[in-house]
């Protein structure tokens, strides 16, 4: 997974540089690591991002591989960010294997987990949810299922809102 | 419970009967804040954080549909999800508050057709 902090560097600045210099080019620096590197790197921009990167670490999601049967959706523009309708369906699984959790993220979020939803057989396959997020802003809101076969799947949809809607 | 929760009506609905192995939408509404903890009040002063962090729905006394909930829901708290039903069915639902304290409950019944 890759990480956006950048670590201070001596590549900018000969020892002469200024302090305000200095930071200058660490911040510059740290803005283009946010952006995915850069210049000839800009391709590489993770489709993920770190805050969402660390929240599915910590559920052990990390290995989550885009996939088209998950399916997320949601209006293309949101007008209102504090009630945003969240669709997430499932099917073509395999015999037996049913959605076992799933986990909605929006990075710009001040918390980007947004919930994590349990399911059994009766629900899980084929599943579908729907549910109402907050968006604080345009984003790209993230997917990942687990499923009782213990694959890991993800799914993203950019959405533009209209108005924030966070409550804070 | 207070004047204030009186308007925190919990709705779960359910068709009234299925046939065996039809899948089935089950829609639940909680009439909540979802206050996040992080805005101000006119006066300038914080509200305080009010969140359902936890619902859960049972079919004859098994868990089926799960959410864990963090202040990014919107309210009211709306979830919606699609259950396969094989047998008569009681379906329960609850909802937790912060602090566990305060919970809500509502039930369905779904017949064989």
């Amino acid at each position: 997974m890759l990480r956006t902090s950048s670590p201070p560097t001596d590549r900018l600045g000969g020892g002469r540089a200024t302090r305000r210099e200095a930071l200058g080019g660490a911040l510059a620096l740290g803005a283009l690591a946010a952006f995915g590197g850069g210049g000839a790197q800009a391709e590489e921009t993770p489709r993920i991002g770190p805050a969402t990167a660390e929240a599915l670490a910590a559920r052990g999601w990390s290995e989550a591989a885009f996939d088209p049967r998950l399916s997320l959706t949601l209006p293309e523009v949101v007008e209102n960010g504090a009630n945003a309708p969240v669709d997430l369906a499932m099917s073509d699984l395999p015999e037996g294997v049913f959605v076992k959790r799933l986990g909605l993220y929006a990075e710009a979020n001040f918390t980007p987990e947004i919930a994590v939803y349990r399911f059994g057989p009766a629900t899980g396959a084929p599943m579908r949810i729907s549910a109402r997020a907050r968006l604080a802003e345009s984003q790209t809101v993230l997917a990942v299922a687990e499923l009782s076969d213990g694959s890991l799947l993800a799914a993203d949809f950019p959405v533009k809102v209209a108005i924030g809607g966070c409550a804070g | 419970m207070s004047e204030e929760d009186y308007e925190i009506k919990p709705r779960l609905r359910a068709p009234k009967t299925a046939a065996p192995g039809e899948r089935v939408t089950i829609r639940s509404l909680l009439m909540h804040p979802m206050e996040s903890g992080r805005r101000k009040d006119l006066e300038g002063r914080d509200i305080p954080r009010r969140i359902i962090y936890g619902a859960r729905f049972t079919a004859n006394g098994e868990e089926v549909f799960a959410a864990e909930l963090s202040p990014m829901n919107a309210s009211p708290l709306y979830l919606e999800f699609d259950l396969t039903i094989q047998e008569p069915t009681t379906l329960e639902a609850e909802w937790i508050e912060d602090g566990d304290e305060r919970r809500w409950t509502a039930s369905a019944r779904i017949e064989l057709a």
